[in-house]
């Protein structure tokens, strides 16, 4: 093997690269004033990996790392970079987002950069894994490394235990994967997608093996943990609302892009794209279907009740991946304009909700304990933030799924694939979990902009930020471009599902 | 030779007994023995495949699920010790700072 064969890896050796150096750089710059650079390195970072996918991005698929039987442990097709440039974008955005908030927050640290760019780096391993093992090394990269960026904060009791929490749950989540990867491996013999793929489709008699539907069920599981779905969710909530708030976005956005991203290969080709009923497929639809419906109804419901502008993002985080759900009960019938959809959803997902936790990582104001995020405490905002409030309004808008916005057409694009599908019935859930959001969605609105100011109007102690300002504004951007020429993204997101064969 | 299905059974068991050490132990770190005990039960699954089918993979797939599991060790007991020195517990049960 040349070096020249790992090539199409490179964007995540610039990420493991850079986050090396700001491992370094934080070592030997002893003075916080230098240390002030390290964002701006990691940005650096981030747009150097994504001008080399750019570059690469009509490049053929790449297999690396044969395994016995010449199957690739790792392929690099347009799938892959496209979800590259999604969670590269997000890692960036979410880079810009953090300085401004660690000034107000008075602490500033590193290693945070590292962190983050080394999970970015995992999560490209994860979507790019073609064998269910190579995809663990990847979970496991990401995970560790986002259980360290939620404890950041260690002199606060809220972000140790958020951390505590998130970690124990995600190993547990963790325990059940590689239990089921343990199962396949026995019956199926191999973790490769491909040979999942002959078991699923030819081997009938594989397919009465229980222990193959119960090592699929458990590695399913793990998934639902990820990204937070019902009933895997409870450690969402804590998670997000101790975890510094550039880290809840990035939580949000690019761990859930990630783990959807490979469940949707999974799908595609270790489930050999239609799970029809002649091969046991009829029941995996049906779970499906369940775990977005009850994810859904539990997501929205539980976001309508809570008064804290943080938890409500994190409760309707969940509502989305229900949403996301609809989407991937279609593509595992075999409706591959689907997976387009999943995609373009991400895509918008990924730019409005780090827009979202952005605007709260500006406004919030941390000595004032917790009652500060209250919907309560936002009284009045509006007119002395008016920028950031109006840009608020935007992400909440494309985050109720309301046009012009980005929000509005990855809803569109997902339910109109399940529609063709056949799944009237999950779509109706769909709209009317929506129509839900728009209700707790418009709150903050309303808190914002149309709330007597008590008196006297607490000061804010907000300082801006001219990265935390371009990070908005790149998310915003991406928010109203997606909203109004959807066409290129789409078309990016199908021939990517057209790469996955 | 015991047969194969006795090993997973008694991997079964392991995992059944670490899954419900995980939700009625309140002590963080016994919660994180006990996740480990699953991690274990997989390990166990993993071997017993592998000599079955005479397929060295499944050996190689324990050396990982261990480097990986002790990279996670690492982080984990980091966090606790955190926790800690804050709040002088390791219970999660009096872990109550976030609640909607």
């Amino acid at each position: 093997m040349s070096v020249n064969e790992l090539l199409p890896l490179l964007p995540a050796g610039v990420l493991v690269v850079f986050g090396l150096l700001l491992l370094l750089y934080e070592v030997f710059s002893n003075q916080s004033e230098q240390r002030r650079y390290s964002a701006h390195l990691a940005v650096l970072g981030f747009a150097i990996a994504l001008t080399v996918v750019a570059f690469q991005l009509r490049d053929p698929t790449a297999s690396l790392f044969l395994g016995p039987g010449g199957l690739a442990s790792l392929v690099v097709d347009a799938f892959a970079r496209v979800a590259f440039i999604l969670l590269m974008v997000a890692g960036l955005v979410a880079c810009l987002l953090s300085p401004g908030y660690a000034k107000n927050a008075g602490h500033s640290l590193g290693e945070y950069y590292g962190l983050l760019m080394f999970s970015v780096a995992g999560m490209m391993i994860m979507v790019s894994a073609a064998d269910l093992a190579t995809f663990f090394v990847g979970l496991e990269t990401m995970s560790v490394a986002v259980y360290a960026l939620t404890a950041l904060r260690r002199r606060d009791v809220r972000s140790t235990e958020a951390a505590l929490k998130y970690f124990l749950m995600g190993a547990f989540a963790t325990a059940f994967f590689l239990f089921g990867l343990a199962l396949v491996f026995g019956t199926v013999g191999s973790l490769h997608l491909t040979h999942l793929a002959e078991a699923m489709s030819t081997g009938t008699t594989l397919l009465r093996e229980p222990l193959l539907h119960v090592g699929l069920l458990l590695i399913l599981v793990g998934f639902a943990f990820k990204v937070a779905a019902f009933p895997f969710h409870m450690w969402a909530p804590d998670a997000y609302e101790g975890a510094p708030t550039p880290v809840t976005g990035f939580m949000a956005v690019a761990v859930k892009t990630a783990a959807f991203v490979s469940l949707l290969r999974l799908i595609v080709v270790g489930f050999d794209g239609a799970m029809s009923s002649q091969t046991g497929g009829a029941s995996w639809t049906v779970l499906l279907e369940a775990l977005s419906i009850s994810t859904i109804l539990v997501g929205n419901a539980l976001a309508l009740t809570q008064r804290s502008i943080k938890r409500m993002l994190a409760y309707s985080s969940v509502a989305h991946s229900g949403y996301v759900f609809i989407g991937l009960t279609a593509v595992a019938e075999g409706e591959a304009s689907a997976g387009a959809g999943i995609l373009f959803y991400l895509a918008a997902y990924t730019a409005m909700t780090l827009g979202a936790f952005g605007v709260l990582a500006y406004l919030e104001r941390r000595e004032g304990g917790s009652e500060a995020e209250r919907f309560g405490a936002y009284a009045g905002i509006g007119f002395r933030h008016p920028a950031a409030s109006a840009l608020m309004a935007l992400f909440v808008v494309s985050l109720a799924g309301l046009p012009p916005t980005g929000g509005f057409f990855g809803k569109l694009f997902v339910f109109s694939a399940a529609l063709r599908a056949g799944h009237t019935g999950l779509v109706l859930i769909g709209v009317l979990g929506s129509v839900i959001g728009v209700y707790y969605y418009l709150r903050v609105i309303v808190a914002f902009y149309m709330r007597d100011v008590p008196e006297p109007g607490p000061t804010p102690s907000a300082t801006p930020s001219a990265e935390l300002g371009f990070g908005l504004l790149i998310a915003a951007i991406l928010v109203v471009v997606l909203g109004v020429v959807p066409g290129p993204l789409i078309e990016l997101g199908r021939a990517a599902i057209a790469s996955l064969g | 030779m015991i047969a194969p299905s006795f090993y997973l059974l008694l991997a079964s068991v392991l995992f059944a007994i670490g899954a419900i050490g995980v939700l009625v132990r309140r002590n963080a770190i016994v919660v994180f023995m006990c996740i480990e005990l699953m991690l274990n039960a997989a390990n166990l699954v993993f071997v017993t495949f592998a000599r079955q089918r005479a397929d060295v993979s499944g050996h190689v797939y324990v050396m990982l699920v261990m480097a990986v599991a002790a990279a996670e060790v690492a982080v984990g007991l980091a966090i606790i010790v955190a926790l800690f020195r804050e709040r002088r517990t390791v219970n999660v049960d009096e872990l109550r700072e976030l609640r909607g």
